[in-house]
């Protein structure tokens, strides 16, 4: 009963939770673009051995976002988060063009998991403030996003330093969260 | 065995699931179109025009049709993004082609676009539906 009622109050209140999980390379931007939506400033960061963990309010939607450290090692780890996951944030560093193709490998792993198969994926193209970075086309290529045929996906080119792009990508990923996602 | 059975059944009785690509270059109401479609033939309730933003990627719609499961691919318009759309050629089974057809501006654009999608080997026979949107502008 209790729980009739909270769903109702959230569905006329219209707030909702999502369980985040950013994900990608190590030196993507994960914790900046973390700390960026919660405060809205740039961090100096250290890489992530282990997680972060913060709430994002945002369009009505409470976002619990877990930024997992992204080193080779660890990886392996990614997976004990995935149960209950709504949404993955992929970030790629689109200027690391050599590493590209660790990132594609890395990416459609992920994909393949089974806790995963209901998230919805919202790629980040970040670092779009450095000299070579490539474009959302280019970086669409590079994935080959283009073989996820059973979810919805987009990606956006941000820069975590200077702010851009971030909240577009949320808006998206709020409107699809609450039309139902994939 | 009992996968095998599983299997079997699941071949057989299973609805058949037809993908439709929804195509067309930016700004020609593609996810609008996919929006209303999920509101009208299916139990989500789409978005509001106003809360649109282009795609950059693929948006998903499923609806059942006559005892068919039928999936909706929307993809960007934009045209770096162009390029992506005959890698879903293959497993599409048809086209909606949708233009904005208070924008004489773009006919072109679209003409070119549509015939690169015409041309392409793996939609040798698939239906295509075209779809002159925004008739609201019009007739006013």
């Amino acid at each position: 009963m209790g729980l009739v009622f909270t769903r109702l109050f959230s569905s006329v209140f219209g707030n909702k939770e999502a369980r985040i999980l950013v994900l990608g390379l190590d030196n993507a931007g994960k914790t900046t673009i973390l700390y960026r939506l919660q405060m809205g400033e740039v961090v100096s960061t250290i890489p992530t051995i282990g997680f972060n963990v913060e709430t994002v309010q945002y369009n009505n939607i409470k976002f619990q976002v877990w930024d997992l450290g992204g080193q080779t090692s660890i990886r392996p780890y990614w997976r004990c988060y995935f149960p209950n996951t709504q949404a993955i944030i992929y970030v790629v560093d689109s200027s690391d063009t050599d590493r590209l193709v660790i990132a594609k490998e890395e990416f459609h792993a992920i994909l393949e998991e089974e806790e995963l198969k209901g998230a919805v994926v919202l790629i980040f193209a970040n670092k779009q403030d450095l000299p070579g970075a490539l474009d959302d086309a280019a970086v669409t290529e590079a994935l080959e996003l283009h073989k996820i045929k059973n979810r919805q996906w987009s990606i956006f080119k941000i820069s975590a330093i200077k702010g851009e792009g971030l909240f577009e990508g949320l808006d998206w990923l709020s409107n699809t969260l609450k039309s139902g996602g994939g | 065995m009992f996968s095998l059975f599983y299997g079997l059944w699941k071949h057989m009785f299973s609805k058949l699931e037809l993908h439709v690509l929804i195509l067309g270059i930016d700004k020609a109401g593609k996810t609008t179109l996919l929006e209303k479609m999920k509101t009208m033939y299916s139990n989500v309730e789409g978005l509001p025009p106003d809360r649109i933003v282009p795609t950059v990627g693929l948006n998903i719609g499923r609806t059942e049709v006559a005892n068919r499961k039928l999936v909706f691919w929307d993809l960007g318009g934009q045209p770096g993004l162009r390029s992506i759309w005959e890698k879903y050629y293959e497993e599409a089974h048809a086209v909606i082609f949708v233009v904005d057809a208070a924008c004489p501006s773009r006919f072109e654009d679209a003409k070119s676009a549509l015939e690169k999608v015409l041309r392409h080997e793996d939609l040798q026979g698939a239906p295509l539906l075209i779809l002159a949107n925004k008739q609201i502008f019009l007739r006013q």
